[in-house]
């Protein structure tokens, strides 16, 4: 489904992924775990063409996006779809116009049809269609991130990225927002991959961890292979160590 | 020195270079459909029509005050009849395009910087690609049509308005004749007047928009970043209107 070999992505004078390879396979939810400032946001933002980068090959569904033709690797590329870490919404705009954004700006579908979507996908996600004409700052943290996710899932994708779902929110609403997140990638054909620090979300929602640090993925495995792990870097970042190979001085610089 | 002149240089170039991509991307992507008809319409209406209140109290009292110390200067000299020529000279062909051009600049090139630069750093821009759009067709495109659409719309409109402040200052508290000075003005006032000031004006007009869009889209890091761009957009739009009208001035008055 995804396939990334060999990424690079270097920002200013700092090298940020240093080699980053790793596969989804349909239907698989994949966590990329690893430590602030590792690189895991830039990581995602580059298989979307929004960050540079240096070299290293993307391909989706068998089809290398480098060896096509722009308009053929922006409609490969819109079969991804992302929840931001903020939720990414357009202020001006009310929640419904929002979610069937990308279905009236970017497939030119008619107003009436894409807020009928709008509104279904809205319920989906367990808000109320009265939430549909509010605008983005009166909503809460929760609502928001339930927001996006409605609006990632309205042009169904095949793909999802998730930067930090339940960062910000309190235990419930995180519970909330990972119940959504396996409704709609454990029990259906969506692949996913998720960024988080929250292990709890991580149970929740993986069939695959990675461990992402120093800009290469160091460990893959199961979420039971992750409790096993004799890796240092894992063990120390899972228990929650202050003090290990993740934070020495060389690191910490 | 050799270093810190060194560095200077190549951030300037830098920078050249990016508003020279940019300034591809948009004219490449936005002549391209489809065109977001609505977001033009909006743009359209924030950029133009709600710059007018600002724009046209700014040209009335301008006009008034021109008026006045004209009046003083000339009765020197017993010229004071050539004030509504003066009047109507000075405000079509300089002063209502460069009054109005730093008043948009202000007004619109500032909004354009904070909005999109909050746009970037809330990460909607990324969003916008996600969703199949084009920000430089859905977000730039619409801003700087409208920047080039409008002034000289505005300019036309302060050109009535600034005229209009000096007639009543001229006719209300400097005792001319009403009729006289609008005889005068219509007089003296010729099509290329007005026509070089609405030239000008869309320059200033589409300078101002590209740059508040350009540093808009190259604001970093959050608040400060966007403060920056603001203030970038100002300054660096308000001397290149002044360069543009002086530059546009040698270029159409030098026949």
């Amino acid at each position: 489904m995804l396939s990334v070999r060999n990424l690079h992505v270097t920002l200013g004078n700092r090298q940020i992924l240093k080699g980053v390879d790793f596969d989804l396979k349909d239907g698989e939810s994949l966590v990329i775990l690893g430590c602030s400032g590792t690189g895991k946001s830039v990581l995602l933002k580059s298989i979307l063409g929004l960050i540079p980068k240096q070299y290293g090959k993307i391909v989706v569904d068998g089809i290398d996006i480098d060896q096509v033709h722009k308009d053929e690797r922006s409609k490969i590329l819109s079969s991804i779809g992302m929840l931001f870490q903020g939720g990414a919404l357009f202020d001006s705009l009310p929640v419904w116009e929002n979610v069937a954004f990308g279905l009236i700006y970017g497939r030119g579908m008619k107003l009436q049809d894409a807020k009928e979507i709008a509104i279904d996908k809205l319920t989906l996600v367990d808000l109320d269609k009265q939430i549909a004409l509010l605008y983005p700052p009166a909503l809460s943290g929760g609502m928001l991130k339930r927001v996006g996710l409605a609006r990632a899932l309205a042009s169904m994708p095949r793909i999802i990225f998730f930067d930090e779902p339940t960062t910000g929110l309190d235990p419930i609403t995180s519970n909330i927002v990972n119940d959504l997140i396996v409704k709609y990638v454990k029990h259906s054909d969506l692949g996913a991959i998720t960024i988080t620090h929250d292990l709890t979300c991580l149970r929740k929602i993986a069939d695959t961890v990675a461990f992402l640090f120093d800009g290469k993925i160091i460990w893959t495995g199961s979420i039971q292979g992750m409790d096993c792990t004799e890796n240092p870097y894992v063990r120390q970042f899972i228990d929650a160590i202050p003090i290990g190979p993740l934070t020495t001085k060389k690191h910490l610089k | 020195m050799l270093t810190y002149i060194g560095r200077h240089t190549l951030a300037f170039c830098d920078s050249c270079g990016r508003y020279i991509i940019f300034l591809y991307n948009v004219f490449i992507n936005g002549l391209r459909p489809p065109y977001y008809w609505k977001q033009m319409m909006c743009q359209l209406m924030d950029v133009g029509f709600c710059s007018l209140p600002v724009i046209g109290l700014t040209s009335i009292f301008t006009g008034a005050v021109l008026a006045l110390q004209s009046y003083t200067g000339f009765s020197r000299f017993s010229a004071e009849s050539a004030l509504p020529m003066l009047v109507v000279l000075c405000i079509t062909r300089e002063l209502g395009p460069v009054i109005a051009g730093l008043m948009f600049a202000g007004r619109v090139g500032a909004t354009m910087a904070a909005e999109i630069g909050t746009m970037k750093v809330m990460e909607q821009i990324d969003a916008l690609s996600t969703l199949s759009t084009c920000c430089y067709r859905f977000l730039y495109w619409p801003r700087i049509l409208a920047g080039l659409l409008t002034l000289p719309l505005l300019v036309f409109i302060c050109d009535i308005i600034g005229v209009f402040g000096g007639f009543l200052v001229s006719v209300y508290q400097l005792d001319f004749n009403a009729v006289q000075y609008i005889k005068m003005t219509v007089q003296f006032l010729q099509a290329e007047d007005i026509i070089s000031g609405l030239i000008k004006a869309a320059f200033f007009g589409l300078s101002t928009a590209l740059t508040g869009c350009f540093q808009g889209a190259c604001s970093l890091g959050g608040a400060a970043g966007v403060g920056h761009a603001t203030r970038n957009t100002v300054v660096m739009s308000s001397i290149t209107i002044f360069f543009l009208n002086y530059l546009l001035t040698t270029i159409i008055f030098s026949k």
